[in-house]
């Protein structure tokens, strides 16, 4: 890029996103907006901004149900915490909502483990459609001791959403994706190796890779993944007293830093 | 004495007598705050500690003192603070507006996460190492967009600028380290080999490795110290209003199909409404 281009972007900016007109209406990837929602929730609205894409009424229903089935109204989990937390501090429903949604870049839960996920499923179907063996290159991760992301329960310990989320796709009737099916055999023989299954990261990503979804439009898909458990535990903290959610003593401090020292002038 | 609510910490220390929810005394890493560190220590010496774990030294000090009067205000044309302006503009509440210089300048383009990718540069003082790290250093790509520019040089010019080479002396002057220096001298070369001149970002990350910084406390120091110019735009524009802020009304053009859009007339619509 040189400055030349980038002052052509400032004299004319394009743009596929979208144009208000004001006082007259808007546009929306093309779509004339107040038409095109008579007949749209803003969920098939959101999802038509993320892809470009109408989605089928049982698509739909399924992406509708992975984007609610986190939405756990508890107050212990880190983005509702965090909400809570900001409620606790009296600030604006805004910022604690923000505040909550922020923590959900996180490695432990929803973008980092869902977009890897899916890259990772991918990477595996390409290879797996060119010839490949999928245990062979779940070897190769094993060996090399690389994340096998979206498997990591321990066989006791049962991803309740899997279960739940395979009834509802049999319900529908939806049909079993390539990614589904890949996203099944690694757990077998994950099962049978290293005692370890699924959690619900690898059914999401299969389910919405099987759908045709990319890693920007997971992450933006997956941006509000939880969303909906954080207003009650904001709304719950607030009828609290100020700064009374999970009150921390003086004495809750494990410490176990240097023992108190003076701040003498450095020499 | 552990319990269920013990949240473990090497940094912070509160000694309570008659309410354990309100203390007596409070020491961060062993220094009583109220007697100690008010008294005798600076802001700078207590943000490094905070951030690294350890005092720094006096030169140290010095040189983030130094960083953190050019990072204060990365200026009005700043991703972080366009982004404050436009929450600003609005009267947003304060920390709206810093959350939107956040986001603005936390990434990979002149942001906190092109930081941390330039300090990798400096593992080797030699030249062609550094130009290969600058080619070939590891970049996550996970939830980070796919990196389409050279990460630590300005995308945009081929003409060295002369506001970062006098930043770069200038902070070089204070170091204790090897990295500035080693830039200072080396600059025009590195320049050479990639046609294009380094960006403030390289020189930043020069001045977070003479620290003794790691990636990620470069980070977190680099969009803290960034917030006080973000913030006084933001307020600046507030006073001014929205009428004088821009809205690029004519610069933004849509391309492609679209429907057209037909306007329904609410006067025709609430005739009955209204003359009852």
């Amino acid at each position: 890029m040189t400055e030349q281009q980038l002052s052509a972007y400032r004299q004319s900016y394009p743009t596929h996103a979208g144009i208000a007109e004001l006082s007259r209406g808007s546009i929306f990837r093309g779509k004339n907006l107040h038409e095109f929602i008579k007949n749209k929730t803003w969920f098939e609205l959101n999802l038509f901004g993320i892809t470009g894409r109408q989605f089928s009424s049982n698509e739909i229903k399924v992406l509708n149900y992975i984007w609610s089935s986190t939405s756990y109204a508890d107050i212990r989990i880190w983005p509702n915490r965090v909400a809570a937390i900001a409620a606790a501090a009296r600030t604006t429903p805004i910022l604690a909502m923000v505040g909550g949604i922020s923590t959900c870049d996180a490695e432990l839960f929803v973008a980092r483990p869902l977009v890897t996920c899916l890259k990772m499923l991918k990477a595996i179907g390409d290879k797996v459609d060119n010839g490949a063996d999928y245990q062979d290159l779940i070897d190769e991760k094993l060996n090399k001791k690389q994340t096998i992301y979206g498997y990591g329960r321990p066989i006791t310990s049962i991803d309740e959403r899997v279960p739940h989320f395979v009834n509802f796709l049999n319900e529908q009737q939806h049909p079993v994706g390539a990614n589904f099916k890949l996203a099944f055999k690694i757990e077998a023989y994950l099962k049978q190796k290293k005692n370890i299954r699924m959690n619900i990261a690898a059914l999401y990503s299969a389910v919405c890779l099987d759908l045709g979804f990319n890693e920007v439009e997971m992450n933006l898909f997956v941006t509000t993944l939880v969303y909906a458990g954080m207003p009650p535990c904001y709304l719950d903290t607030l009828q609290k007293p100020p700064g009374a959610f999970l009150p921390t003593k003086c004495s809750d401090i494990g410490y176990t830093g240097p023992s108190k020292r003076a701040w003498n002038k450095q020499s | 004495m552990s319990n269920k609510h013990t949240i473990e910490s090497a940094i912070w220390y509160e000694e309570s007598s008659h309410n354990e929810f309100q203390p007596d005394a409070c020491f961060c890493h062993g220094y009583d705050v109220a007697n100690e560190l008010i008294p005798n220590a600076s802001w700078f010496d207590y943000l490094y500690l905070l951030i690294s774990g350890n005092r720094p030294s006096e030169s140290q000090s010095r040189l983030l003192e130094k960083l953190a009067v050019l990072l204060a205000n990365p200026g009005i044309r700043d991703l972080s603070v366009q982004a404050a302006m436009n929450a600003g503009v609005g009267n947003a509440p304060e920390a709206s507006v810093l959350v939107a210089a956040l986001a603005g300048g936390s990434g990979q383009y002149l942001g906190a996460k092109e930081i941390a990718y330039c300090m990798s540069y400096f593992d080797k003082l030699e030249l062609k190492p550094f130009c290969e790290r600058v080619e070939n250093s590891s970049k996550d790509s996970d939830i980070w967009p796919d990196l389409d520019h050279l990460p630590g040089f300005d995308e945009y010019s081929t003409q060295p600028s002369k506001f970062v080479s006098q930043c770069l002396v200038r902070l070089a002057a204070y170091s204790d380290g090897s990295c500035l220096k080693w830039l200072v001298q080396n600059r025009l070369q590195i320049e050479q080999y990639f046609g294009q001149p380094i960006a403030l970002s390289t020189v930043i990350a020069a001045v977070f490795r003479d620290l003794a910084l790691s990636g990620e406390q470069a980070q977190y120091l680099f969009l803290i110290l960034r917030l006080p110019g973000a913030a006084a735009h933001a307020m600046e524009q507030k006073n001014l209003g929205w009428q004088k802020f821009p809205f690029f009304a004519d610069t933004v053009k849509y391309e492609g199909e679209s429907e057209p859009l037909e306007l329904p007339d609410v006067d025709a619509l609430i005739e009955g409404y209204v003359n009852d």
